[in-house]
């Protein structure tokens, strides 16, 4: 085990990879509210672990899967298309239609077995708590 | 594609900072806004439109209708949080639409369900196909 831990920025990489991805497109599709990935993924940090939210509109949770190993959490959403309109009924088609997986890797020090997951109103909200042993213990000074 | 939409877009680009009008929305920062994603389906009697309006709770849907616009205003919490990494702005939704005469006005209906906002627009009697009998002379 290390005993220095370098303070680094687990979502530099991600960032990196989706601003170039961002570039491609443009800020005209941002303004227009269209995301570029399947389900889009906010991620934030707080002294207690990891929340991860995920915009999925239209879904249950069975059509949903959520799995969480090692360092990365896997989101699997399925949007289904309503129920027997043909093609050729459409005037406007925008929103997604089919299956479609995000893989975020994770920072060190979580605890994937206990992740819990809530949906709400088209949102799902995934909570990954540190593991107790990365958590910061107050050291008691012994006067002598 | 239909050729002949009765539902025209207006203001393709979204309004940033919109007043909204609504005295009741506390707001520290101004309400930004984006246009939702919509599918819209003709069938024999209405016209159907489905909008993804994540985040969206029951009470923050307008649906106004005037001058033969259809006004869509959809309001999302915002939420205090900082995000570490951000590929969506929890911004809140906003589309409008021309509706054509063939449209019952009287009669929309909205329902919103899991973040998704379905309306469905009944087309007046004259628009709705009609079978013509042949008589026998």
């Amino acid at each position: 085990m290390e005993l220095f831990r370098w303070t680094y920025d687990p979502w530099a990489g991600i960032r990196q990879l989706r601003s170039e991805m961002e570039d491609a497109f443009g800020r005209f599709g941002r303004a227009f509210g269209i995301r570029s990935a399947v389900p889009p993924l906010n991620a934030s940090q707080d002294d207690d672990g990891v929340t991860v939210t995920a915009e999925v509109p239209g879904v249950t949770a069975s059509d949903l899967s959520i799995e969480a190993k090692g360092d990365s959490l896997r989101i699997t959403v399925k949007r289904n298309a309503p129920e027997g309109v043909g093609d050729d009924k459409y005037h406007r088609r925008e929103r997604p239609k089919g299956e479609f997986t995000r893989e975020l890797k994770l920072p060190a020090g979580l605890d994937t077995e206990k992740v819990e997951a809530k949906l709400s109103d088209g949102v799902l909200t995934v909570r990954l708590p540190k593991a107790e042993a990365a958590k910061p213990r107050k050291i008691a000074i012994k006067a002598e | 594609m239909a050729e002949n939409s009765e539902l025209q877009e207006v203001k393709a680009t979204p309004v940033a900072n919109k007043d909204s009008g609504r005295s009741d929305v506390e707001r520290t920062r101004g309400e930004s806004f984006v246009s939702p994603a919509v599918d819209i389906y003709e069938t024999e009697g209405e016209l159907v439109l489905l909008a993804d309006v994540p985040g969206v709770p029951k009470d923050g849907v307008d649906i106004k209708l005037e001058d033969g616009v259809l006004e869509i205003t959809a309001h999302r919490a915002v939420s205090d949080v900082k995000p570490v990494y951000e590929e969506y702005r929890p911004a809140s939704f906003y589309r409008a639409f021309n509706l054509s005469d063939e449209i019952d006005a009287e009669g929309i209906k909205a329902g919103l369900v899991d973040g998704v906002l379905t309306l469905t627009l009944p087309k007046t009697p004259k628009a709705k196909p009609r079978k013509i009998e042949i008589t026998a002379s």
